[in-house]
């Protein structure tokens, strides 16, 4: 576990509090916050979620899915993705995505290095950085 | 959000990166992986392996894999240097998300579907 500096911590403590006062953050958690307080959008989310979670557990282990079950699953994230809340979530999330990685790029030009890869980088990982 | 305002949000983005990754690159984990790396390219053998891995004339069998390259001193120590910022950056990461009140680094990932 690493212990950052006080220095370090504060300034990614300032980036994400900058990150946070933008419009395209600001969009995306209220759009979250309204999906979350809906009952019939939630329920639809974690159906979807689950379905997808047993399906590739499944599959992982070697198991040939039926056509019906896929198509079953195709079915609920069409419906999923239909949903008001949801759309305008995703959208949001869409856009947020877009300026991480501008905002993330920025980072890694004045570090010489790829941020984004180490900071989601697991140990099976491996491979070059610079 | 007003344009002014919308300005200066962007503004405070940008210094604060500009702080962030100078205050990185001023970490010991950094310079050790930049010294490292630069000690893995001046490696002798590392040179002639990763040559000889790339490939030589005819398709001839080469004797070495790229798991004894990983095995060589140099690149161990990158790896090792490698993992140090890789957890720095985790850990950052962690605290850059909290403020933010959304992952960072998972949702800067491009992807080649967008």
């Amino acid at each position: 576990m690493v212990i950052l500096p006080d220095e370090l911590k504060q300034a990614a403590q300032a980036l994400g509090q900058a990150l946070r006062t933008t419009d395209v953050v600001q969009t995306y958690l209220d759009a979250q916050a309204r999906l979350e307080a809906d009952p019939e959008a939630r329920s639809l989310e974690e159906r979807l979620q689950k379905l997808y979670r047993d399906l590739l557990t499944r599959q992982q282990a070697g198991e040939q899915l039926d056509r019906a079950e896929v198509d079953k699953y195709y079915a609920l994230l069409s419906q999923t993705q239909s949903h008001p809340l949801i759309a305008e979530r995703n959208s949001a999330l869409s856009q947020l995505k877009t300026y991480f990685a501008d905002v993330a790029l920025h980072l890694s030009y004045g570090l010489g290095l790829d941020y984004t890869a180490l900071a989601t980088a697991t140990e099976e990982d491996g491979g070059d950085q610079q | 959000m007003s344009i002014e305002k919308k300005v200066a949000v962007e503004q405070s983005v940008e210094e604060t990166v500009h702080v962030l990754a100078a205050l990185l690159k001023a970490r010991p984990e950094f310079t050790e992986l930049g010294r490292a790396a630069a000690r893995v390219n001046a490696d002798p053998q590392f040179q002639r392996l990763s040559r000889e891995m790339r490939g030589t004339p005819g398709g001839l069998q080469h004797a070495w894999s790229p798991e004894q390259l990983e095995a060589l001193p140099v690149v161990q120590a990158y790896r090792q240097a490698e993992c140090s910022v890789r957890d720095l950056c985790h850990a950052l990461d962690t605290v850059i998300s909290e403020a933010a009140g959304v992952a960072f680094a998972a949702n800067a990932k491009r992807s080649c579907c967008g």
